[in-house]
């Protein structure tokens, strides 16, 4: 099979689903070349630099890290003294605000989150039980989590077939722990009702075993798979934005980038949002069906993002995530305001940023939707400052001082998002869990990323390897995970 | 809908849009191991099993499906299952 195998690879996108499926390609002989629209790859996981802050953008908090994440890492030759992992504080990993009396410190590990719960919530203990159970019976269907298994199990339809919400009720009648659970919709970007059972439970449970950060920064990931394409003789380009995908035949012929450069060949991968690969081509990419999705897809859920550099010596170090519970009007968002003080490698006491994340919808910024970065005009300024003062002032009930410990804020709205991630609805996980199939109507076109799977580095890194598996026509589970 | 009506629309989407061959479309022909169809394949197959039947099953319903004779079946049995209430 392998001398049959095209030896050259080109990666539309350089966010983690490009870079993770061309280091996987790379590492099984492929000559990859990944083409990446922005100055710096990572996509929606990558650090900035403003002053002398560094902050992350995406994913604070990383899942199934143990699971399969650090068998990638091994698998694919990464440098690990460059790439710092730390576990979030294990007696605390989330920390849920619902009021002053009621802040709930959530431990890691099934035992553990199941002994606290039932101490403050005694008569709700075995329903509590049982919701566990049942969250633990969701993560056995994915056996480990690895992509082969992910296939649903035949008794998953009854978890697929009611909401999160559905699922919470059913087993608990305490109101205000019904509210606490709700935090699980941050993961995801929705509230309760508008999740399965089944995705809940399959995070929730990933989430309970454990949460991960980069304490390194974001960007230190996304570089050291850059390294390991280019250690195999592969290529990365930034600045270099593909506008023409040029279909010949049900193939891809080449592609051709803003500055009118061409690249050629024998296989292509779209590793971003399917929507706006359609936009590239006149070709028949997708099945009706697949294209009535993608066009059709309607979720605009982003997020109000406030970095914020903090004043020396003002607001301690964290290692969990704070969740303020807020009442939201709209009806589809999760009920929380998440506050992170995000990880360096030489954190002391005192914490240097701290990072204010609600979920929003692009469709409230629809004024300034044909804006520009940096040309969005004075009113648009004005909103990003509300924005930014109301939200400092939510997270100021878990840090009273939050206001005077700041030294300057900067702020992303779901048009920041929309334009650094070309997601076209301004989706700040994409176009996430449609499940577009990996192969396309063109011969030599692959799909993978959020489109394809899940969300998330865990959900890029499965994906990844779904779609290296379908290209190099071999599974590599095995290879990964004893690695 | 009469059962050979099912059969033959949905031979013909499957021919049609989903590029297989006519002749693997039997009823014992299986729709991961015989006609290549995934689990990703199923959100697809929701789409067009709206459009050509007018009803929506869950794509997690198909679990159940393996090969092209149960997918007949299911399909008659959604469409002689009484509509929701509203």
């Amino acid at each position: 099979m392998s001398d049959k195998h095209p030896q050259t690879a080109c990666i539309i996108g350089g966010g983690m689903s490009g870079l993770i499926t061309g280091a996987l390609l790379a590492k099984n002989g492929y000559k990859v070349t990944v083409l990446e629209k922005n100055h710096i790859i990572g996509g929606g996981l990558q650090s900035f630099r403003r002053g002398d802050a560094v902050f992350n953008t995406g994913m604070q908090v990383l899942c199934g890290y143990d699971y399969a994440f650090k068998h990638f890492i091994n698998y694919l030759e990464l440098n690990k003294s460059n790439l710092d992992f730390s576990p979030v504080d294990f007696n605390a990993q989330e920390i849920i605000y619902l009021d002053e009396e009621h802040v709930y410190h959530l431990p890691k590990t099934r035992d553990r989150y199941e002994t606290y719960l039932i101490s403050h919530f005694p008569n709700q203990a075995e329903g509590i039980h049982q919701l566990l159970d049942a969250i633990y019976e969701i993560g056995s269907f994915y056996d480990g989590f690895w992509p082969h298994t992910m296939n649903y199990h035949p008794a998953a339809v009854k978890y697929a077939m009611m909401s999160a919400k559905q699922l919470i009720e059913k087993h608990t009648s305490d109101n205000e722990l019904r509210r606490l659970f709700e935090y699980a919709g941050m993961h995801v970007g929705h509230n309760l009702t508008f999740i399965s059972a089944l995705d809940f439970g399959m995070i929730l449970n990933l989430y309970i075993d454990g949460g991960w950060r980069i304490a390194g920064g974001n960007i230190t990931l996304a570089s050291e798979l850059a390294e390991s394409i280019k250690h195999k003789g592969g290529l990365i380009y930034n600045d270099c934005e593909v506008t023409k995908v040029h279909v010949t035949n049900k193939k891809i012929s080449c592609i051709e980038t803003v500055d009118g450069r061409q690249f050629v060949a024998d296989i292509y991968v779209c590793a971003i949002p399917p929507k706006v690969f359609l936009s590239m081509t006149d070709g028949d990419v997708f099945r009706l069906s697949t294209k009535e999705r993608i066009v059709n897809d309607p979720n605009d859920i982003s997020a109000n993002i406030c970095h914020i550099k903090l004043k020396h010596n003002q607001i301690k170090y964290s290692n969990s995530c704070i969740f303020i519970a807020t009442e939201v009007k709209d009806d589809a968002l999760p009920i929380y305001t998440s506050i992170l003080t995000p990880p360096s490698h030489n954190h002391g006491e005192w914490a240097e940023t701290l990072e204010i994340l609600e979920f929003t919808r692009s469709r409230y910024f629809e004024e300034w939707a044909k804006t520009k970065t940096g040309n969005r005009g004075e009113k648009y300024e004005l909103k990003k400052k509300e924005i930014g003062r109301q939200m400092v002032d939510r997270a100021s009930v878990y840090y009273p001082n939050l206001e005077d410990a700041t030294e300057k804020i900067y702020i992303a709205t779901p048009l920041t998002i929309r334009d650094f991630y070309a997601n076209p609805n301004g989706a700040v996980y994409g176009q996430h869990g449609l499940n577009i199939p990996i192969k396309t109507k063109l011969e030599n076109l692959y799909m993978t990323g959020q489109a394809v799977r899940f969300n998330g580095l865990y959900g890029m890194a499965v994906t990844a390897q779904m779609t290296a598996e379908t290209i190099l026509g071999k599974s590599l589970i095995d290879e990964i995970a004893n690695a | 809908m009469t059962k050979q009506e099912i059969i033959d629309k949905t031979n013909a989407f499957l021919v049609d849009e989903y590029e297989k061959d006519a002749a693997l479309l039997k009823p014992e022909a299986r729709f991961r191991e015989d006609l290549d169809l995934t689990s990703l394949d199923y959100m697809d197959l929701m789409v067009t099993i709206k459009r050509e039947f007018d009803i929506m099953p869950a794509p997690v319903e198909m679990n159940l499906v393996i090969t092209l004779g149960d997918f007949y079946d299911f399909i008659e049995k959604k469409l002689n299952e009484p509509a929701p209430a509203k």
